[in-house]
């Protein structure tokens, strides 16, 4: 039986990369006391899976990630016994079990919920108009290096939606194996769009949610504990 | 949220930032408002070797577990960060609360290697405590060392101002009591101190001089005020089963050399090779009872979450209890997907049984460690392991499906000539030869593989091999040639791999190990100059630490090129470890005349420690001393006083 948990990265775990935030997660499946499922084969591992890892320093509240439990029955105290079990910096705040046929979470991500708050010399109305002139463009073109060429790339399609709110940019971006846009890019445009070095400006960057190919929360699916 | 010491900034420039932001499960976090005590526990290395090391983790539990204390760990910065801190001027901090270490009350180290004393100067250096004890402030925090290394602790003198002999459930209570004590009663630095050196097992250096002959060779000693005492006593646990032990592990997001849980099985060991200081100065052995470890090892696992488990001890085939714990665990674990690590056991039919559930034989080794090439050389050492114990071993393992065997050796052992370096590569071509003999072609998969490898071995304090002589470094690397040249003319060479530690390192730490106290400007100079992580072989520059011996004045052959007379008083000598100097200089003598000892569940020797009254010392002998010297009776000889 699939679980899925979505989980946040506060404080000192933003430094943490994705595998050991995975190591660590079988730890509190562990110390939590709920039986994983294992892979076959000679060094058998839980199964376990993230559905995007997220950039070292960034802080979320919308991490998920899927792992086979032995039972999911009681997906409420599973919920509690997890809760107990992790660390502060690294809260769980939800489980739902997931349906016999649901896509992976890896495979489900289409796209990310971003908040990036404005740097403190960046005006709020400056921001407002950057925002509206980057949004009001019908392609945005630019230069994206592969591994073997430089190749132009229309990067409006993938910018779902982005305003300002409460002092910060929020955004929808394209996230997963098939379009993946960084909130970085986005910051980018609208520090040219002010004639400001994007590296004078430090954004405080959280990954509010992760969505499928229709845009709903990837939390959505299945039954909520 | 805890605020971290670094920004996000540097946070992102370094190398692995998770060493340093803490918040690790089950780390302890207090409110700082009601504790009188603040220990830092450092391990003045890179935090993953630091973790690895459990030590520690029983101290944290057991200074934890009082509530007016609350202990917090901090580690060696790696360059990467090192450089910045001085850059930015930023106070080293511990990683709990996050808070510069100079507020602290105490800044304890533990001392496992000689080629982390430098490693000691930056961590003080960073948080801006100065180096030497003596141009300490009141309000700085008293900085104490503990571990195996503190046993000679004058090297390291000039820079600590206590230092802890013993298993740290003893006293560590009291002193934080007498600490406490003092600062109600408004008391200084120098009161604290004073009282300090009344606690059972604590040295304070500041307290004794040295005095020394004229040919440089230390006369003395000694107390200078009638509060400290002429010897300093080891203190021990008696009864292991009562002690203290972390049921909630710290558990590290970043991989660590020692991702798992540790169960240390007893304390001591029953062997006394001549070379060995941990044989020593952990006399006697002292076992935990089988339960008590399996109770011990399901709340360490629940706890932490850990997928592994390993058993810890200086010999752990010598463990009594080992046939029934590793059953249980074996069962216990199988169930709950959880892999047992096991120490390098004894090669035999028992060990081969439980390697074979636990591990992939096709992908595992089975190792010896012979430590000498040759019969009298394992004799001169005391090894116990006989050119047939290994032979049958490996037969065994052979059979058992192993083709990978590794091997460790000791090169620059007292005594030692060429016959027995090429004693080395002799016994690998033969049990390369065993293979081939017993193992049917049909059956044989890939071929087999002998690995030796050879350390130089270095004398220590304490040990029978106290008074030995080192080698000039190329001697020491005529010898590795040796072996290596010989190995590579034996008729199976390409299964015979042989690899060597560097000769500079080994004449270092032979230095440090037997230095006294004027050594200590050399290890200051050679930090000034630059020298930092000198045990990461890569990243030691021996060039720097000679030119802090020639700066400081101090000559490094007199440390290592000079057998110790009879007679010599050692910079070690006013610490009392349990075992007595005449036990000690018997064995060398014993050693001189290539004679074996009965190991403690054999025969006592009465090298001192039955003066604790505990352990295999309480216990009925199986045999009755072998060897022509008469044994004197357990406890006669009553530690060094
Ligand atoms: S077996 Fe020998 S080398 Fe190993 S710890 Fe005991 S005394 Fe030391
Ligand atoms: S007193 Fe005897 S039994 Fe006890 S540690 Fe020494 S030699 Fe071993």
């Amino acid at each position: 039986m699939n679980v899925r948990i979505r989980f946040g990265k506060e404080g000192m775990m933003r430094f943490i990369g994705h595998l050991d935030v995975l190591r660590t997660f079988q730890k509190i499946f562990r110390r939590a006391g709920v039986p994983m499922v294992y892979s076959k084969g000679y060094s058998p591992h839980p199964v376990m899976s993230f559905a995007l890892p997220l950039g070292l320093g960034l802080s979320s509240e919308g991490e998920y990630l899927d792992a086979a439990v032995e039972d999911g029955t009681d997906p409420e105290a599973m919920l509690a016994a997890l809760q107990a079990a992790t660390a502060k910096e690294l809260p769980v705040y939800a489980l739902r079990v997931l349906p016999e046929k649901a896509e992976n979470a890896m495979a489900a991500v289409g796209g990310a919920v971003w908040k990036a708050t404005l740097p403190a010399n960046m005006p709020l109305e400056g921001a407002e108009t950057a925002l509206k002139a980057i949004l009001a463009r019908e392609a945005i073109i630019l230069p994206k290096k592969t591994k073997t060429r430089e190749i132009e790339l229309d990067i409006r399609p993938m910018i779902h939606s982005a305003g300002i709110e409460d002092g910060a940019v929020v955004m929808t971006l394209a996230a997963g194996s098939r379009a993946n846009l960084s909130p970085d890019m986005v910051l980018d445009l609208i520090a040219k769009e002010l004639g400001t070095e994007p590296e004078s400006l430090s954004w405080q960057i959280r990954r509010m949610d992760l969505l499928d190919h229709e845009l709903r929360p990837l939390g959505a699916c299945g039954e909520e504990a | 949220m805890r605020k971290l010491a670094l920004t996000d900034e540097i946070l992102m420039r370094v190398e692995k930032p998770a060493r340093y932001v803490g918040g690790e499960l089950n780390a302890v976090i207090k409110n700082k408002d009601r504790i009188d005590i603040r220990f830092a526990m450092c391990f003045p290395d890179v935090y993953e070797i630091g973790m690895s090391y459990l030590g520690i983790q029983i101290l944290y539990d057991l200074f934890n577990r009082r509530e007016d204390t609350w202990c917090e760990r901090v580690y060696s910065p790696w360059p990467d960060l090192d450089a910045i801190m001085r850059e930015k001027k930023i106070p080293l901090f511990a990683l709990e609360s996050q808070d510069p270490l100079k507020d602290f009350d105490f800044l304890g180290f533990t001392l496992q290697y000689e080629m982390g004393y430098t490693n000691i100067l930056q961590v003080l250096d960073l948080a801006g405590i100065p180096l030497l004890a003596k141009d300490r402030a009141e309000n700085d925090p008293l900085v104490i060392g503990g571990g195996p290394c503190s046993y000679n602790p004058e090297p390291l003198a000039d820079f600590f101002d206590l230092f802890y002999m013993g298993e740290g459930e003893v006293s560590y209570g009291e002193l934080l009591d007498r600490y406490k004590a003092n600062k109600a009663a408004g008391g200084s630095r120098m009161d604290f101190l004073k009282a300090a050196a009344g606690v059972p097992g604590i040295y304070v250096p500041a307290l004794y001089e040295a005095v020394y002959n004229e040919d440089g060779t230390l006369a003395a000693t000694r107390p200078l005020v009638p509060e400290a005492p002429g010897k300093i006593r080891r203190v021990i646990v008696n009864d292991l089963d009562d002690t203290v032990y972390p049921d909630k592990l710290i558990v590290p997001y970043v991989r660590s050399f020692q991702d798992r849980v540790t169960l240390e099985v007893m304390r001591g060991c029953i062997r006394g090779c001549r070379f060995c200081q941990a044989g020593m100065v952990y006399r006697p052995l002292r076992e935990r009872s089988a339960d008590w470890l399996k109770a011990q090892a399901e709340k360490m696992l629940r706890a932490s979450g850990y997928d592994e488990i390993t058993l810890s001890s200086l010999s752990t085939s010598d463990y009594t209890g080992l046939p029934e714990l590793t059953d249980h665990l074996i069962e216990e674990c199988g169930r709950q997907h959880i892999n047992i690590s096991l120490p390098s056991l004894r090669i035999d039919a028992f060990s081969l049984d439980v390697m074979s559930k636990v591990q992939d034989v096709r992908k595992s080794s089975v190792t010896f460690a012979p430590e000498a090439g040759t019969q009298r050389m394992r004799d001169v050492i005391n090894k116990g392991l006989t050119e047939e114990d290994i032979f049958r071993g490996a037969s065994e393992a052979f059979h058992g499906g192993w083709n990978k065997v590794k091997l460790y050796f000791m090169l620059g052992l007292p005594t030692e000539t060429d016959e027995d370096a090429k004693g080395i590569p002799d016994l690998c071509e033969r049990l390369s030869e065993l293979y081939f003999a017993e193992i049917p072609k049909e059956e044989r998969n890939g071929r087999v593989q002998i690995t030796a490898s050879s350390s130089f071995f270095v004398p220590k304090p304490f040990t029978p091999f106290q008074w030995a002589s080192m080698l000039p470094r190329e001697e020491y690397l005529r010898r590795a040639y040796l072996v290596k040249d010989t190995m590579r003319a034996q008729k199976n060479n390409k299964s015979l791999h042989y690899e060597y530690h560097d000769a500079e390192v080994t004449l270092l730490e032979g230095i440090l190990a037997r230095g006294d106290r004027k050594v200590a400007k050399a290890i200051l100079r050679a930090y000034e100059l630059g020298c930092m992580f000198d045990a990461w072989s890569e990243r030691c520059r021996y060039d720097l630490w000679m030119q802090a011996f020639a700066e400081s004045g101090v000559d490094p052959d007199f440390y290592t090129l000079r057998e110790r007379s009879a007679d010599e008083v050692f910079p070690w000598d006013h610490i009392d470890i349990g075992v007595t100097k005449a036990f000690l200089r018997r064995e060398w003598e014993r050693a001189m005349a290539a004679r074996v000892t009965p190991n403690c569940r054999e025969a006592c020797s009465g090298c001192g420690a039955a003066s604790y009254g505990c352990g295999i010392c309480r216990l009925p002998r199986v045999k009755t001393p072998a060897g022509d010297e008469k044994s004197p009776a357990p406890g006669t000889e009553g530690g060094n006083a």
